[in-house]
């Protein structure tokens, strides 16, 4: 895992405020590579608004789940609560992981390492 | 001759002796009485003035002191009796003015020291639920972040109390976010239902309109004490219900309970304490009760009005919080569109694709990915018309008379003294 960022001060809404408290998933099938998607159907008026934004994020494309966590800066795990609750509420949908379908993605490792050269 | 002026010389000074015994019989009379006037003010001072001094300066009573039992006459007497009070009452003010003052600067001393390390350590609990992925730490890291939340909370309000600084900045929120924020500290935050939708306008949201910076904590925790006593004074398997309304020059926030009421006593010292501009560390009571002394006080210090009553229409109480239009602002929903890829462009012409995604990179070099389209095994989804737009079309006056109204950005209240 990344080391967590240094944050300078604590959240507004606490992440069990935002998970009602749960920290287990209603699903073990999602780790941090799982991709998501938001799925057409649902009416988000009545979601938080971290689901929203997870639906917003989701709305395009698919993201991962340690890539949502990242854009709404939450813990992965109360992020993997949160999606899964919008997977079984139908807002959202897994892909099959892409390393499994496709392999690695030759062009995004190419980039990642082309990303750590520069670093140095 | 001589005998009968003898005699007449007599009679005179007998007539002038007696008229003398007479006048100073009367001016002994007249002294007997002013001593016993006297005397009965000094009893009258001694068992009625100064106890009812005492307890009125101690706070016990709000009758009048009573005054002299005769209007003052000029003498001396009268008014040297008449210093005597004041400069008893002026003593006892002073006195007790010095050991608020040094309670309260001894008081806040110590609340430092501690609040120094509850933020220390729920900061370290925040840290520890970003690098552990662990659904059993966390659920154990939630019960001290809990706790945190609730101990931090507690710190805050003896600091408004004490007139100490409230605690930290934060830049200006939505007003869900600040009703969930509170919720958050307060230990049954699972019976609280935060609504921001409005009811008078078809559920349509609210979220988009917040308070200003300086006002961001002490709205938090106005709310949070509201929201701890909703759920005090109810049954424990009630909800307690969080709305916001549109209202003259402002927004209220209503806050009602499914409980039983609060007893009248209850209700008194609540309403007397929502009143106050002060509150003497002596009303804090022991055990200490601060909710309603904090509200009020952080009502009167940044602008916003509290009434509680018991509408005979819900069973329990309702709070209403107004927020006037000049601690209002505009939130900025959070932009969440990563280059937003159409398919067919990405078949069509790859290279520009590649193109856009190359050109979104962090500062350091690597490259920052957004959302890429796959073959998906679900359908493909269009771009969702964003959902920032659709703020309620009856709140649009009303927002943006509270925008033009505080016509200060949000950013430029950063600065703001907020010492309390």
């Amino acid at each position: 895992m990344s080391p967590p960022r240094r944050r300078d001060r604590e959240a507004l809404v606490r992440p069990y405020l935002i998970t009602g408290g749960r920290a287990h998933p209603t699903r073990n099938t999602l780790d941090l590579t799982t991709l998501i998607q938001a799925t057409r159907h649902a009416d988000p008026s009545l979601l938080s608004p971290e689901q929203r934004r997870t639906l917003r994020l989701c709305s395009g494309g698919s993201l991962s789940i340690a890539e949502i966590a990242a854009h709404l800066e939450l813990p992965a795990s109360v992020t993997r609560v949160m999606v899964a609750d919008l997977v079984d509420q139908g807002h959202l949908a897994t892909l099959s992981t892409e390393w499994q379908q496709h392999g690695p993605d030759r062009e995004l490792l190419q980039e990642v390492l082309d990303g750590l050269r520069a670093l140095r | 001759m001589v005998r009968s002026v003898g005699a007449a010389g007599l009679t005179a000074l007998a007539v002038a002796g007696a008229a003398a015994i007479a006048r100073q019989r009367q001016r002994i009379v007249e002294l007997v009485r002013e001593r016993e006037q006297y005397l009965a003010e000094l009893e009258h001072l001694r068992t009625k003035r100064l106890p009812a001094l005492a307890e009125s300066l101690n706070g016990m009573s709000t009758a009048p002191v009573p005054g002299p039992l005769r209007q003052a006459d000029g003498t001396a007497v009268s008014e040297s009796l008449a210093e005597l009070v004041d400069g008893i009452e002026r003593v006892v003010r002073a006195t007790r003015e010095h050991t608020e003052q040094a309670s309260r600067r001894t008081l806040t001393g110590v609340l430092d020291t501690v609040r120094g390390l509850a933020a220390e350590q729920h900061m370290a609990v925040s840290d520890m639920q970003h690098r552990h992925d662990d659904a059993d730490v966390l659920a154990d890291l939630y019960t001290i972040d809990h706790a945190g939340s609730q101990l931090s909370r507690r710190l805050r309000g003896f600091a408004v109390l004490f007139g100490a600084w409230i605690g930290q900045q934060r830049s200006a929120t939505s007003l869900q976010d600040i009703l969930r924020g509170a919720q958050s500290q307060i230990r049954d935050y699972q019976r609280i239902s935060v609504s921001a939708n409005n009811p008078s306008t078809e559920g349509e949201s609210v979220g988009d309109l917040g308070v200003i910076t300086r006002v961001v904590e002490p709205l938090v925790l106005l709310v949070a004490e509201l929201l701890d006593n909703a759920a005090r004074y109810s049954p424990p398997y009630a909800q307690v219900a969080v709305g916001v309304q549109p209202a003259h020059n402002g927004v209220a926030i209503t806050i009602d309970d499914a409980g039983v009421g609060m007893p009248l006593e209850e209700r008194r010292r609540a309403e007397r304490l929502l009143s106050k501009q002060e509150v003497a560390l002596d009303e804090i009571g022991d055990p200490p009760r601060v909710g309603f002394a904090v509200v009020g006080l952080l009502a009167a210090r940044y602008g916003m009005t509290v009434s509680v009553d018991a509408p005979p229409l819900y069973g329990g109480m309702r709070a209403v919080v107004f927020v006037p239009n000049e601690l209002l602002t505009h939130i900025e929903t959070p932009e969440e569109s990563p280059v937003r890829e159409s398919a067919a462009s990405e078949s069509a012409d790859s290279g520009e694709g590649e193109a856009a995604r190359s050109r979104q990179r962090t500062p350091g070099g690597l490259p920052k990915r957004s959302r890429r389209r796959r073959e998906t095994t679900t359908e493909q989804t269009e771009a969702a018309p964003r959902d920032s737009s659709d703020s309620a079309a009856g709140l649009a006056a009303w927002q943006q008379a509270s925008e033009s109204s505080s016509a200060v950005p949000a950013g430029e209240n950063e600065d703001e003294d907020t010492h309390a």
